[in-house]
């Protein structure tokens, strides 16, 4: 079965880095790219694809941060957002503020560049 | 008693011949009923019935039937007043003699009744002289009674006494007179002296109401008179006792008076004689010497003196001398302890002629002490660290302590009679004083600061605590002032004052300076890493051989687009740290109209290419004393951001005005474009590096830049939009800061 990643980031380079990387981790992976955060929430609002698919989500955006873009996200279908697990990859080093945000989704919380290991420890915990 | 004739009932015997009464008492005066006696009941009913004056018996009525003794027992039952004269023959006398003593009162003979007439008139007329003699002129009045409840008989006296006619009283209920609780004790005496025939009753006081209404104090004697037929009633005697009341009341109460004198005196009284005797000594006496009156008596003079002190001998003498003598001598407790005392003493002449003296001991030990307490007091205000000093009413200093001349200069001498306005304050000073006593007048205290005046004529604060005083009459007496040099309170309050106001403002420019350190340490860790983080993965990404060759040049182009970017942000974190570090720039007269045109101008090519308009009224505020590179900055960026965020199907429009408000001077930027969505995004507004709209480019670096400026100048921004209505900043300026705050506000904030 076909894993599903879905990225969600304005900065293009990053989502270069993180496509190559996934496919090196997963030549199967489906891969899609939101760099404008507010059009992501709106397609996934009917999003119906794979089991468990995997988000990316960048926290410092231009027209909305990655913390907004979890409220909203959060008052999606149930059936919806309790599929993804959603780990915030941002350029910061320290996850100081995300004790703030208890969402079940909320998986963790990864320090850019997104690397393989990530990836293989993400897929452990399934 | 009161009969019109005099009746006269004689017993004849049945044998021997009778006297001819009527004979021998010739004249209206005498009602003479002879009865022939048959036994001895008839005898004594007919006495009862006919109520005699005189009985006259023939002594021949003795018979087998009569026994004169028995008679005579009998008559004295019914009344014993009846004079009885026994008729005899000559040969009787003898036995006539003998019942001399057992109520007959005289004999004749019946040969010779010529005396009879003379016997008669002398029992009859004797008695009631003598009664009439003694009742009427008594001062007691004297009533009687009857049992019908009439009175028979009231004496003159009883007009003085009640001031009620004689014949006012015959009509009178007696009872009626008295003070209604008297009532009952008189018809108690009543009731006892109706069982009692003859006696006389106790004496019994009672209070009556005079004609006059006036109350009177009478002493009531009740007889049972009943069984007297002259009388048959109740002898009332009243005497007037109120003048006798009064002068016994007076001299209970006058003796009280002295009684409680000598008991409650606080001093010591002593009654003795010139040889030193003591007769008696009040409880003040017996509390100093310790000593129960009984003790005192028996020591005498000299157990109660200090027998070592020569002042003792030398008040006998005086006293001696003179008669009195005034002195303080040592006295001596009953354990033997000391104390001293004033004496006075003098002698004089009891009512039974005999020389008395009377001592009156002053203990002076406990008056010592309050002199003692009063300078420990007094020592004590000396002490204290206030001023203290008292003025009288019209604030001539009657107190001066000794703090009161260490902080005004003066001495207690030079202070003590001259006028407090006169050396401790000034001028304006005299005029808030005179307010403050005209508070202090009304009874309520006055606290506060004035300035004093030092005997060297220095100024200085003092806190001030002004009391009325008033004497034990409750009349004011005067003030009293506590005051102290509050100098250094003072100084030290102006210099925490001002710690506060500057701490008030570093914190404002603390929390500001660490609000933009927050802001960095962001900006460092997510825009300045955001190149950096995407290098490192680039790198990753080329340095893995198995990539085609093409994709590998792409990961280079954004390899060096990167390290632009990374170029980039520094440039921009430098501009806003340098923008920080010339606040060292002159500030000068800014003209707004000026800077309106030199941005317009610099943007001339956009400003025709997208036909934007730009209205300005500066006629209110023209020109504002600023740094002029940063009102050129806010000006630029506003007016840029404007055109940027136009409406695609609108002539941008903006209108620049300015204005003042409360001590502020106001810039209001206000246009046509898009707006912003202001309840989500209001926060963000201001930050760097955030943008509200994807069309557009922009890097989120002009609204951050604005605020930061503005708040170097020491000002604020904010903002009214609504999404497709325009937007207006607002920026305002605090006009009332001085040149120093502001210039320190710079040199904090940098």
């Amino acid at each position: 079965m076909k894993k599903h990643y879905i990225l969600v980031d304005d900065d293009v380079t990053n989502n270069l880095i993180c496509e190559f990387t996934i496919k090196k981790f997963d030549e199967q992976a489906e891969i899609r790219v939101f760099t404008n955060p507010e059009l992501a929430l709106e397609s996934l609002k009917g999003f119906s694809e794979g089991n468990k698919p995997i988000m990316f989500l960048d926290l410092n955006m231009p027209t909305m941060t990655g913390w907004e873009f979890l409220e909203y996200f959060n008052t999606l279908d149930p059936k919806i957002k309790d599929k993804f697990s959603v780990y915030i990859l941002t350029s910061a080093l320290d996850n100081g503020d995300m004790k703030h945000f208890d969402y079940p989704f909320l998986k963790g919380f990864l320090s850019k560049p997104l690397q393989t290991t990530y990836l293989e420890n993400i897929v452990e915990k399934g | 008693m009161r009969k019109e004739f005099n009746e006269i009932l004689y017993f004849t015997g049945g044998k021997s011949e009778g006297v001819d009464l009527r004979k021998l008492l010739s004249g209206k005066e005498y009602l003479i009923k002879t009865q022939s006696v048959e036994s001895e009941q008839a005898m004594v009913a007919t006495v009862r019935l006919f109520e005699p004056q005189v009985i006259l018996m023939d002594y021949n009525i003795t018979s087998s039937k009569i026994n004169i003794d028995e008679i005579l027992i009998q008559f004295k039952k019914i009344d014993d007043s009846i004079p009885l004269i026994l008729i005899i023959d000559e040969e009787a006398e003898k036995g006539a003699i003998n019942l001399l003593n057992r109520g007959i009162r005289s004999y004749i003979f019946r040969d010779r009744p010529g005396k009879l007439p003379f016997l008669i008139k002398k029992y009859l007329s004797h008695d009631e002289r003598k009664f009439k003699t003694l009742v009427e002129n008594s001062s007691d009045a004297t009533l009687i009674l009857t049992p019908d409840g009439t009175h028979s008989y009231v004496s003159p006296a009883i007009t003085t006494i009640l001031g009620y006619s004689r014949e006012e009283v015959l009509n009178l209920d007696l009872y009626e007179l008295l003070a209604s609780e008297e009532k009952e004790k008189v018809q108690e005496a009543m009731t006892v002296v109706l069982e009692l025939p003859g006696v006389t009753g106790p004496s019994i006081e009672v209070c009556a109401h005079k004609k006059t209404g006036e109350l009177i104090c009478l002493e009531v004697t009740l007889t049972n008179l009943l069984h007297i037929s002259d009388i048959h009633g109740i002898a009332i005697n009243l005497r007037d006792i109120t003048e006798y009341k009064l002068a016994e009341e007076a001299i209970i109460e006058s003796e009280e008076k002295y009684r409680s004198f000598f008991m409650n005196s606080m001093d010591g009284v002593l009654v003795t004689v010139t040889d030193g005797t003591i007769l008696a000594a009040n409880p003040a006496a017996c509390s100093m010497l310790q000593m129960t009156e009984k003790e005192i008596c028996e020591v005498g003079r000299f157990g109660i003196v200090d027998l070592n002190d020569p002042r003792v001998m030398e008040a006998i003498n005086e006293r001696k001398r003179t008669g009195r003598v005034k002195a303080e001598i040592t006295m001596k407790r009953k354990d033997g302890t000391f104390f001293p005392a004033e004496l006075t003493s003098s002698v004089y002449v009891d009512a039974k002629s005999r020389n008395r003296t009377s001592l009156i001991i002053r203990d002076l030990s406990e008056k010592s002490q309050v002199t003692e307490e009063r300078n420990f007091q007094a020592d004590l205000l000396d002490r204290i660290g206030q001023a203290v000093y008292a003025t009288d009413t019209c604030g001539f200093v009657n107190y001066w302590n000794q703090t009161a001349t260490r902080i005004y200069g003066w001495t207690k001498e030079e202070a003590l009679g001259r006028n407090i306005l006169d050396f401790s304050t000034s001028g304006k000073l005299k005029e808030l004083c005179s307010s403050i006593r005209d508070v202090l007048k009304t009874g309520k205290n006055w606290v506060g600061e004035v300035n004093a005046i030092r005997k060297d004529g220095k100024e200085f604060p003092a806190y001030v605590t002004e009391t009325p005083v008033y004497n034990s009459k409750g009349e004011l007496n005067g003030f009293l002032v506590i005051s102290s040099d509050i100098t250094e309170q003072k100084k030290s309050e102006i210099k925490l004052r001002e710690l506060n106001s500057s701490l008030e403002k570093y914190t404002v420019e603390l929390i500001n300076a660490n609000k933009g350190l927050e802001q960095y340490s962001f900006i460092v860790s997510h825009n300045l890493r955001a190149p950096v983080a995407n290098l490192l993965g680039l790198k990753g990404l080329y340095l893995q051989k198995d990539h085609p060759e093409e994709l590998r040049q792409r990961f280079l182009t954004e390899l060096f687009e990167n390290i632009d970017r990374l170029d980039n942000i520094i440039a921009d974190l430098n501009s806003i740290l340098k923008s920080k570090t010339e606040i060292s720039e002159k500030k000068e007269a800014v003209k707004f109209q000026e800077l309106v045109n030199s941005v317009t101008e610099s943007i001339n090519h956009l400003i025709i290419k997208e036909k934007v308009e730009v209205v300005t009224d500066f006629s209110e505020v023209p020109q504002w004393h600023s740094i002029k590179g940063y009102l050129h900055s806010v000006f630029y960026n506003l007016i840029f951001n404007s055109i940027k965020y136009r409406k695609p199907d609108q002539n941008p429009k903006i209108e620049i005005r300015s204005w003042s408000e409360n001590e502020k001077l106001y810039l209001s930027f206000k246009d046509n474009g898009l707006g912003i969505d202001l309840e989500n995004k209001k926060d963000q507004l201001f930050r760097l590096y955030k943008r509200f709209h994807h069309h557009v480019e922009g890097k989120g670096m002009g609204l951050f830049m604005v605020k930061t400026q503005v708040e170097m100048m020491g000002g604020e921004i904010s903002v009214l939009s609504e999404i497709n209505k325009g937007a207006e900043f607002i920026v305002s300026f605090n006009n009332s800061k001085t040149e120093t705050e502001y210039e320190e506000a710079l040199y904090i904030g940098g």
